[in-house]
């Protein structure tokens, strides 16, 4: 605990390091977030006005995260 | 330009803004030294000033006790749901309660208080004022007037709790008992049971003015800061958009609950009209709107720290500008969604409806913008310390607690949804893993700045991160099980089924490990404050110095916190095509919904505001909830009066027309194999709702689902169906679960039951009390009130005294005898009441023997009248101090006679 911090590093070599880049962190975010989100829906599946009352909604949901992740991929890098 | 505007060493960035941070506000220049320098002005200080920063400017200074003060509430805060949750668990786990329910609720009150207001609120102040002066190097003036709004903030906290007293007996916490909100009539004296205290009215209005003083201060430097770089400006910052919603959106929002408070306070003397409803529809216009000034804390953070861990400008400007402005339009106008289930037109709760789904926009396309702004970082760019793992974590959180936003808002699905626990779920997710995650990267960004020091242990940091991931994600997992249970929120008394028990035992364990949690950052805190390495940012931009800050987090930093060149190669029309793209796709699914939902969203809304057109032969319930019973007078083919028992024939249309007497309530049948029912019941209106009864004769329990005073728990009616045609045993209920129906009582055999009463007047800690069968013929049972189970507490022994034994010696003054019958008695359903079959006295510590040769029938056992209730201990309940009356009934339960 407390030790130094701020030290300069060489830049170059950070750059190039292997791996999950932050891009694809804060999608992994997206994507648990967002199943959670749907499961708490869901899990009113066998209520009787499930299918008019809730399904549009959770599927318009759904739908959106699958676009957001997809066009998210598409789009060009911010660089 | 870095990428927040302020100088760097980047290739400058046409679309990136100006001239900000020019010249340095006084918190920046503190640190514009040599380490000797400050290590000289530190030396002579002694602890006080250091803790407070009195060596540094006035709004570092007032800007680290609005921090101090808003931990302190945070604290208070976390101590109060601490003690709610334990005593919850603890009629779960069938232990004793040491707090009586006023001081249960009110701790539940106060938790949601000073968590939102106290300490989020205030954080978000002092977080947002000290960035913007920062950032815009703007120099801070009229301190008197910043002051003036954190004393009134702080002053509202501690009027709200209403009086305390420490003779003759200590009580700090039975006023305010009026869940996080109030809710019109509820806590006002002459129109509800359970009175505030005038001084929670009048702490709310000093809330508002202390924070819309503090909004116009904002605005105020802001537009004096805008005339005097008129020209040389551009762009504003992208974060700097959502400070300036913010400080718009506040006094939009806080004028309404300064008027709904003000009018409530007039009420409370017995002056203006009275409408509760109107008033509701105010208050949610800021209580919608306060939800939105709390989420731009993640927000702002993703504007402002994402584009400087990520060394490159926002994805796009234009699209953030954008948000900034959708959020700041819509936010005001969206309150009645939380009013769906009360007779409100349907046009405006569709419209609500509508407009509720339209704020998605600028939610998408900041989420959108914030995840492309990444895009293109290495891994070895981006470093995971506090500050960025808290961006995840806040990330992820709105995600989960954001998409579930939708589902309240389908009116059709709110239905099921609607004062559950899914609710305390969804607003902590949001509360929790949005805005407190945000609001941690903030601080772990910013903290440094306040205090000169950078954060001491990084292994701290982690394991506050780490561990509060945890707690706060278990949280709200098993407040969801819970909603998706249909357990009611702000709930005392749960049915204590294993799988409620279980679940309500897990989330003590995550709430004990979300408020353990806090403790890493606390130690950290205390050890940065007085041992952590100085902060010197001599030569470093302002980007420069968060990511100095930030890297003090972070165990094993190899990420370089200097600016680096940027060179854009995405063109700016590649980009926003593929944002336009995406908003084209969510716009789509949202009229898709929409147009989807509505019909139902209307019908719904419709049959709550006006009597729908029963088939013949329905059954007519006009009910009247008091608190804390229901009143039912029954028309049709059964006609009764009743308290808390409604009786229909199995398969028979049901019409309901129920308005309050008092708070207002809300009638719920949370069935799971049937359509759910829950209406909200306001005085002075009334609502509708037409549904049919279950198929299956049994006892159907129906809770009060708006909480309307301590007593609420106890506020349960059952739905009594009665066969079509002869008589039926329980087998079929019992084998489909009640239509799941999580509130329906346990069944058990009558003959050789033993009923026993708990501390909160239930039988076998169950409302209404278990649903005994037997079989035509003798039938015995045995009830049984311990002296144990008689204190201040209980409604049964209406004795409040400075003497801790004065209900004991209540009862041994009348020979351990109640004034009060109890008995078991036949349902007359061809007009009348309940007709006793046999009663005997009330007595406490003595079993009491039923024994009865009964016909085939449904009869009602117990007490089966409300019992007048006042709570006043220590002779401390008057007008001014709050006071809390009604009538209760707890103690009684049906017996189901059937071949």
């Amino acid at each position: 605990m407390g030790d130094p911090v701020g030290e300069p590093v060489n830049a170059s070599t950070a750059a190039n390091e292997k791996g999950a880049t932050p891009f694809v962190w804060f999608g992994v975010a997206i994507i648990v977030g967002a199943a959670y989100a749907l499961f708490m829906g869901l899990s009113y599946y066998n209520t009787p006005t499930f299918t008019t009352a809730a399904l549009p909604t959770i599927a318009g949901v759904a739908a959106a995260v699958v676009a957001f992740l997809v066009i998210g991929a598409w789009a060009p890098a911010n660089d | 330009m870095s990428t927040n505007g302020a100088p760097s060493s980047a290739t400058e960035v046409p679309e990136t803004p100006v001239p900000v941070f020019e010249k340095p506000p006084a918190v920046i220049r503190f640190f514009d030294a040599t380490e000797e320098a400050i290590r000289s002005r530190l030396a002579k200080l002694t602890f006080f000033q250091r803790v407070f920063q009195l060596d540094r400017d006035w709004m570092t200074r007032i800007t680290m006790l609005m921090v101090v003060a808003s931990v302190f509430w945070g604290i208070v805060g976390a101590f109060d749901i601490f003690g709610f949750e334990t005593q919850v668990t603890a009629f779960a786990l069938g232990q004793p309660l040491h707090l009586s329910n006023q001081e249960i609720y009110s701790s539940l009150t106060l938790h949601g208080i000073r968590m939102l207001f106290g300490f989020a609120q205030q954080l978000e102040m002092a977080l947002f004022g000290i960035i913007f002066v920062t950032a815009f190097g703007l120099v801070p003036r009229h301190k008197w007037a910043y002051y003036l709004s954190v004393l009134l903030v702080n002053l509202s906290m501690v009027l709200m709790e209403g009086p305390f007293y420490l003779f003759p007996q200590f009580n700090d916490n039975y006023f305010p008992a009026l869940g996080w909100y109030f809710y019109s009539p509820l806590g006002i004296r002459g129109l509800s049971s359970y009175v505030a205290s005038p001084l929670w009215y009048i702490g709310w209005i000093a809330l508002c003015v202390g924070v819309i003083i503090w909004a116009v201060w904002m605005v105020y430097h802001f537009a004096d800061w805008w005339r005097a770089h008129r020209g040389q400006v551009r762009r504003i910052p992208p974060f700097a958009l959502f400070v300036l919603a913010t400080v718009i959106l506040i006094p939009v929002s806080y004028v309404t609950v300064l008027a709904s408070s003000a009018w409530d306070l007039a009420n409370y003397f017995g002056v203006g009209p009275v409408d509760p409803l109107a008033n509701q529809v105010l208050f949610w216009f800021f209580g919608h709107g306060i939800v939105y000034i709390l989420f731009l804390i993640p927000i702002t953070a993703f504007y402002f720290l994402v584009p400087i861990f990520a060394k490159r400008p926002v994805y796009s400007y234009r699209a953030a500008f954008a948000a900034a402005v959708v959020f700041t339009i819509l936010t005001p106008v969206l309150s009645i969604h939380h009013l769906y289930l009360t007779p409100v037109p349907p046009w405006s709760a569709w419209l609500t409806m509508a407009l509720t789904f339209l704020i998605i926009i600028p939610s998408a396309i900041t989420f959108f913008t914030v995840w492309l702004t990444t895009k293109g970082v290495k891994k070895g760019e981006w470093q995971w310390n506090a500050v960025t793992l808290f961006l995840l974590l806040s990330f992820a959180g709105t995600m989960a607690g954001g998409l579930t936003g939708p589902d309240n808002n389908t009116l059709a699905f709110d239905i099921d949804l609607h004062n559950t626990m899914f609710i305390v779920s969804h607003f902590h997710a949001i509360a929790l893993l949005s805005i407190a995650a945000g609001g941690f990267a903030v601080v772990y960004a910013a903290f440094p700045l306040l205090c000169g020091r950078l954060w001491y242990s990084p292994q701290l940091a982690r394991a506050h991160f780490v561990s509060t991931a945890i707690g706060w994600g278990g949280l709200v997992f098993f407040m969801d099980l819970l909603g998706s249970d249909g357990i009611l929120r702000r709930s005392l008394i749960y049915p204590l089924t294993t799988g409620v028990v279980s679940d309500q035992v897990w989330l003590m364990v995550f709430v004990v490990i979300s408020l353990g949690a806090q403790l890493f950052f606390v130690v950290n805190v205390l050890f940065t404050l007085f041992k952590g390495e100085l902060l010197t940012v001599q030569g470093l931009s302002l980007d420069e110095i968060v990511r100095k800050m930030a890297q003090s987090t972070h165990p094993n930093p190899t990420v370089p916190i200097s600016d680096v060149k940027f060179e854009r190669h995405a063109p700016r029309a590649r980009r926003e095509r593929a944002e336009r793209t995406w908003i084209t796709v969510v716009v789509v699914l949202i009229l898709g919904v929409l147009v989807t939902t509505s019909p139902l969203t209307i019908s719904d809304s419709t049959a709550i505001g006006s009597p729908s057109d029963p088939p013949a032969g329905s059954e007519y319930f006009n009910l009247d909830n008091y608190q804390y019973y229901w009143g039912v007078q029954e028309s049709g083919p059964i006609h009764g009066s009743f308290s808390n028992v409604m009786v229909v024939h199995a398969g028979q249309w049901v019409a309901v027309n129920a308005t309050a007497s008092g708070a207002t309530g809300g009638f719920y049948l949370p069935f799971r194999n049937l359509p759910t029912v829950d209406i909200q019941v306001i005085p002075d209106a009334m609502s509708y709702w037409l549904f049919q009864a279950p198929s299956v004769p049994g006892v159907y329990a129906a809770p009060d689902s708006e909480y309307n005073g301590p007593w609420f728990g106890q506020d349960v009616a059952a739905l009594v169906v009665l066969p079509a045609n002869g008589s039926s045993n329980l087998d079929q209920y019992l084998s489909n679960g009640g239509e799941g129906d999580i509130y329906n009582p346990p069944v058990m055999s009558a003959n050789g039951a033993f009923l026993i009463v708990d501390q909160e007047g239930l039988f076998d800690d169950s409302v209404p009390g278990p649903t005994l069968t037997a079989t035509p013929g003798t039938v015995s049972f045995q009830y049984y009130i311990p002296t144990s189970s008689i204190g201040i507490d209980t409604y049964l022994v209406n004795v409040t005294s400075n003497d801790p034994n004065g209900q004991l010696n209540y009862l041994a003054a009348h020979n351990y005898t109640l004034p009060y019958r109890v008995g078991i008695y036949s349902i007359n359903t061809s007009g009348g009441n309940l007709v006793p079959v046999t009663t005997m006295p009330l007595r406490v510590g003595t079993p009491m023997n039923e024994s009865v040769t009964l016909p085939a029938g449904v009869y009602v056992y117990g007490l089966v009248s409300p019992i007048p209730y006042v709570y006043n201990p220590a002779g401390e309940s008057t007008w001014m101090t709050g006071s809390d009356t009604g009538e209760v009934m707890g103690m009684w339960g049906i017996l189901w006679v059937s071949p």
